[in-house]
């Protein structure tokens, strides 16, 4: 009797936590979100956290995780650093993005010359720094409210963004109202997640990890 | 002494090619008798596509399930390249990244892809297409690192298979 009372009680429990999860805000809760989220993002100056990808893949039903760290500072520069199972450096400082793969190739890319990665940057930039959040012209937004955790939804609204993606999700944190998860739903039925972990804010970050050459 | 010296430098430079020639032979080996891909297992290698200036990198998950073989290549972010399905002798992609999406890209990578899953295994070959080894190891059940060259199109596709 015990053990099924307990059970109920942690399944209960289960259903309160997913019902809390995803309940639509009001038009004063977004309001309130979008004011909490730009006021954390105007305050944050670096962020270096530990990121955790994992991309589900449709067409053989298997995940690949990967690792890696990220580095963020607030004049629009970015340094994504994957470390396993493979190394990959993503670097973008204004309109300039560089990759080096590992076998230490650099290739250096004009932002403005190259559509894929300008989306590329546009949302991992919008995910950290949620600017997303303000550009109504390239996503419909829908925001939900809970207690612990907000839910952000975007929604594509432009060609190119549409084509690849039907929707980015993003989890917030109402302790320090910045992203904790990015979900992105691709229209092949292709999930990647992503998770940031132990986030440092406003630390010093050496130039050189933001240097393009 | 000047010809003792000429003869002297003809015969290293004959002994370095002989050797070039030979490593070269060693290290492109294109009629292997075992499977390039783990038939058992999900395998996941680092790819890397050329054709000229242009490169594409990214990460290859591939699979054999019911007969035949099926994989994903997507960039280090996650966002897919193009997925394939190899039933015996063929292969078509699918759901390929909209910049990828032209007809004349899908034939070559689909006809490039049929002959790395199914001819090389088979003991076939194709005009010219050739696959080389980075270290081909004939015991093994399948091969870490090779390049799959097709000339006609210059396109080459290097595979380096990823440790978990």
């Amino acid at each position: 009797m015990k053990k099924i009372l307990f059970l109920t009680l942690i399944l209960l429990g289960g259903l309160n936590l997913n019902a809390q999860k995803r309940v639509m805000a009001t038009p004063t809760q977004s309001q309130m979100m979008l004011e909490k989220i730009t006021e954390a993002s105007a305050k944050m100056q670096s962020l270096v956290c530990d990121f955790e990808q994992v991309k589900v893949m449709s067409i053989l039903n298997e995940k690949m995780t990967s690792n890696g760290k990220m580095y963020y500072r607030n004049d629009n520069s970015l340094c994504w650093e994957y470390i396993s199972p493979y190394t990959y450096t993503f670097v973008l400082n204004n309109n300039k993005i560089m990759v080096q793969a590992e076998n230490g190739k650099k290739n250096v890319i004009d932002i403005k010359s190259n559509r894929f990665f300008q989306e590329i940057a546009k949302i991992m930039m919008n995910s950290i720094n949620g600017n997303g959040l303000k550009d109504i012209k390239s996503f419909k937004i829908n925001y939900y409210w809970g207690d612990v955790r907000w839910e952000i939804h975007l929604i594509p609204l432009q060609k190119e963004m549409k084509k690849m993606f039907s929707n980015i999700r993003m989890t917030l944190n109402t302790k320090d109202y910045t992203v904790d998860k990015v979900e992105m739903d691709e229209q092949n039925g292709d999930t990647t997640t992503i998770l940031l972990k132990n986030k440092k804010f406003n630390g010093k970050i050496e130039n050189k990890k933001f240097i393009i050459d | 002494m000047g010809k003792l010296r000429i003869k002297n430098l003809l015969s290293i430079s004959l002994c370095l090619l002989l050797f070039v020639s030979c490593a070269s032979h060693k290290s492109a080996v294109t009629l292997p008798t075992q499977k390039l891909f783990d038939t058992t297992n999900v395998s996941r290698y680092r790819v890397l596509i050329k054709n000229g200036q242009a490169e594409i990198s990214g990460i290859m998950l591939i699979k054999y399930i019911d007969n035949e073989w099926r994989g994903s290549i997507v960039n280090e972010f996650g966002v897919k390249a193009f997925d394939f399905i190899a039933p015996p002798g063929k292969c078509k992609l699918q759901s390929v990244m909209p910049f990828l999406d032209k007809w004349y890209i899908r034939k070559t990578v689909e006809g490039d892809f049929a002959f790395l899953l199914w001819d090389v295994p088979a003991g076939k070959t194709a005009k010219g297409k050739t696959i080389t080894f980075s270290s081909y190891n004939q015991d093994a059940p399948f091969q870490k690192g090779f390049v799959l060259k097709n000339e006609k199109r210059k396109i080459e596709y290097s595979f380096n298979y990823i440790e978990e």
